[in-house]
């Protein structure tokens, strides 16, 4: 169950980080849609964070180290948020790609933080 | 004038690169930091060491000052001879990087081959880019 939210996660994050890029492309400035697309990767790592302090906080253990996975995790929060607030501030179509850049960032560390927590 | 504008626009991804960057050097080394500086204190103050540099860059690349613009320099440069350095350094002499029988890799180990060679590209493109942008003034 976790193990299929998580391979939903990845590929949802790599899908939207790759569609933005190509928004970037077609030179759209950021939008609604292009900070929402964000926003739900953002939404999918709140779940994944609760989830994980449930877990842990019911013996389970990551694979791995279970401190480097919320390192991780924290770290992941931070992207989309930054990512978001750039394309606030500056409204080009670089946005876009920064905005794409951020979602497959998420996707690579989701993928690394599946390693941590499944071996 | 469109012509600066677009290469502005370029040089703002490369300073989100180096951001993203920035963000997952420290990340990791505030970790390794943390909970097990001891196990292999060299490779683990050489990620912290990079994640600096980084931060440094970034701050550096995004402002345009000619102060910072040699910050820049400095920065991207150090990092370039960091990542040759280790990435060498790591294929020649393994057990530098070898603590209790486990190979410890760091940011810069295999010219970044874990962060997909991201490292050793930045700083190139980075000096291209200030090349660049010095030409245009």
């Amino acid at each position: 169950m976790v193990e299929l939210f998580f391979q939903i996660q990845v590929w949802a994050a790599a899908a939207i980080g790759l569609i933005l890029l190509c928004f970037g492309l077609a030179k759209r400035k950021p939008s609604l849609i292009s900070i929402g697309g964000l926003a739900i990767i953002q939404l999918g790592l709140l779940v994944q964070l609760v989830f994980s302090i449930i877990l842990v906080a019911g013996g389970s253990r990551a694979k791995g180290d279970t401190v480097e996975f919320f390192a991780y995790i924290i770290v992941a929060l931070i992207v989309p948020i930054g990512a978001a607030f750039w394309a606030l501030i500056e409204r080009t179509r670089w946005s876009t790609y920064v905005l794409g850049v951020g979602g497959l960032t998420v996707a690579i560390m989701l993928a690394r933080m599946h390693q941590i927590w499944f071996g | 004038m469109a012509k600066s504008k677009s290469s502005l626009g370029v040089g703002r991804l490369l300073i989100a690169a180096y951001a993203v960057l920035a963000l997952a050097a420290t990340g990791r080394a505030g970790y390794e930091l943390a909970a097990k500086f001891n196990e292999a204190p060299l490779p683990y103050a050489l990620s912290a060491t990079s994640a600096l540099i980084y931060i440094l860059a970034t701050i550096a690349l995004s402002r345009s000052t000619s102060g910072w613009r040699k910050v820049a320099y400095a920065a991207v440069i150090v990092e370039l001879s960091g990542v040759l350095l280790i990435g060498t350094a790591s294929l020649i002499w393994p057990e530098l990087f070898t603590f209790n029988g486990k190979l410890v890799k760091t940011v810069w180990s295999f010219f970044g081959i874990a962060y997909g060679f991201v490292p050793v590209a930045l700083p190139v493109l980075g000096l291209l880019w200030l090349r660049k942008t010095k030409a245009a003034q």
